[in-house]
């Protein structure tokens, strides 16, 4: 039991570690997926005016992925594997961050950008440079029983907290960014619910090829100065991509109660926007984390669009000492007095 | 103290590095992979809000064909990398690329260089020969059905390499 209480504690006590375990594979299914496509869709090239800030600093030769690319598959399992368990750790998991800027900077120059890993990916080049990632790592064991038996006093005690908190900040910028954006462009109208009620029912593989990706044109735009059409685009439209026929329903059903669409969009605006509150304290920290948690996975159900990455992100920022405090019982208590008294 | 002070830059260098690209992209409101300003769903769509289907129109063989089936991606791909990277929306600042500043110069040499690579595609990959490539925008519903008669917003002439916008044209 003592044996289990310090493996508890140890992983508590190192969410950056739990990070590092679970984010490279997930990153690593993406860029290997993400190769895949544009490999199949015939990318040959990238057009200069349509590189990444992050892209334009790559020579070129380095944005074509041929069949010539397969070591960069074996490059991905091999650095899955070290950024994960901790061997040569933090060059893997710098080499993963790189590789996803690369492979994901061309994959949105193919016209798709991947909310989803924009996000991991940063995480992973944060984890490589903060310290604190590799306190539970076979590195960290190799060092501390072969080279430097000296190295730490207090092995479970907590690392710096700085790390933490920059993965947080841009978590928090994240969904910040994402409020104003909808206030940005769509103003206060936005929080109708006509937007997001449109959306959960634009399933786009519903219509024929030619027919799915719709573009934004404002009546607004249109009485201001432009000059490439008569038109005024302003956007392109994102799709529904839930095919399960109950999810569906469920989506529609939400759709067509307006009531239903006002609250939810207002409750997205409010949440968005006040995200900052995170660093008052961990109570709001974890429930800011816990709904955000339960707000990708409801938009898993109804738009398909599941956000696996945030997900993980939000579980493993939480602050679980407080979790056992509040929900642990007598024994959940007591484990988190020891965790605090490290 | 030497070491101590010397992490304190470190961290500063390390929040500098991750915040100022993320920050910069929120601020101006563009996203470039990784960092982003998060625009999805954040346009507008009610009942007065236009949508519009994009169509790529060729003369080829003295006949005009949909050239959606050479797309060789899916549609959404092919019209999210023309609108977001060449095409751009309205304004100096799009939400869909890096750029930061837009003019009819810049915005023409994107249109000649897009065209120009999809007609020599074209014809190495499927053999396809074309004189002239239409850009068409079709007003539609939310469930596709048009409005109204497509509209030829511009045109590509292979002849003389250069995409030719119909803006004011009926002025």
């Amino acid at each position: 039991m003592e044996r289990i209480n310090n493996i508890i504690i140890r992983l508590f006590n190192n969410p950056l570690s739990v990070l590092r375990f679970a984010l490279p594979w997930l990153v690593a299914k993406v860029i290997y997926d993400q190769l895949n496509i544009i490999y199949y869709n015939s990318y040959d090239h990238v057009p200069a005016f349509s590189k990444t800030w992050f892209l334009h600093l790559m020579p070129d030769s380095w944005l074509s992925f041929g069949p010539e690319s397969k070591f960069l598959f074996i490059l991905l399992v091999v650095c899955a594997v070290g950024a994960a368990l901790g061997i040569a750790g933090r060059l893997c998991l710098l080499i993963l961050a790189f590789l996803e800027f690369l492979v994901g900077g061309t994959f949105e120059s193919l016209g798709i950008f991947d909310h989803n890993s924009s996000l991991s990916s940063q995480v992973l080049l944060i984890l490589a440079l903060v310290p604190g990632t590799m306190r539970i790592s076979v590195d960290y064991f190799v060092y501390k029983h072969f080279i430097n038996k000296k190295l730490v006093k207090k092995p479970n005690g907590p690392p710096p907290k700085w790390g933490l908190n920059l993965i947080l900040i841009v978590l928090v910028l994240t969904y910040f960014t994402a409020g104003v954006s909808k206030i940005r462009h769509g103003g206060i109208k936005w929080l109708d619910g006509a937007t997001l009620g449109f959306y959960l029912e634009n399933y786009v593989a519903d219509y024929a090829s030619g027919e799915q990706q719709l573009l934004i044109a404002n009546d607004a735009i249109n009485s201001g100065e432009h000059w490439k059409d008569n038109i005024g685009f302003e956007a392109h439209t994102y799709g529904n991509y839930q095919y399960r026929t109950g999810f569906k329903k469920l989506a529609n059903w939400v759709a067509e109660r307006p009531a239903w669409v006002i609250a939810i969009s207002v409750i997205t605006i409010l949440f968005e926007f006040t995200w900052f509150i995170v660093f008052i304290n961990s109570k709001y920290r974890n429930i800011y984390l816990i709904a955000a948690f339960i707000t990708h996975t409801m938009i898993g159900v109804l738009m398909g669009l599941y956000f696996l990455h945030y997900r993980i992100i939000c579980l493993c920022l939480l602050d679980w000492n407080l979790m056992l405090k509040t929900f642990g019982g007598k024994y959940g208590k007591r484990l988190a007095a020891r965790v605090q008294s490290l | 103290m030497k070491q101590k002070l010397n992490a304190g830059i470190y961290k500063w260098i390390v929040y500098l590095l991750v915040l100022a690209p993320n920050i910069f992209a929120s601020i101006v409101g563009v996203e470039s992979f990784p960092f982003t300003s998060a625009p999805m769903f954040g346009h507008y769509v009610g009942e007065e809000t236009g949508l519009y289907l994009l169509k790529f129109e060729a003369l080829s063989g003295g006949e005009y064909i949909d050239l959606e089936p050479y797309y060789d991606r899916p549609e959404s791909y092919f019209i999210r990398h023309f609108f977001s990277k060449v095409y751009g929306g309205t304004g100096n600042i799009s939400a869909f690329n890096g750029r930061l500043s837009e003019n009819p110069e810049k915005f023409q040499a994107r249109m000649n260089t897009f065209f120009d690579d999809f007609t020599n595609y074209a014809l190495h990959h499927h053999e396809l020969q074309i004189q002239k490539i239409n850009l068409k925008a079709i007003k539609v519903d939310k469930e596709r059905k048009p409005l109204a008669e497509p509209l030829l917003i511009g045109y590509y002439d292979i002849q003389t390499n250069e995409y030719k916008s119909l803006y004011g044209a009926d002025k």
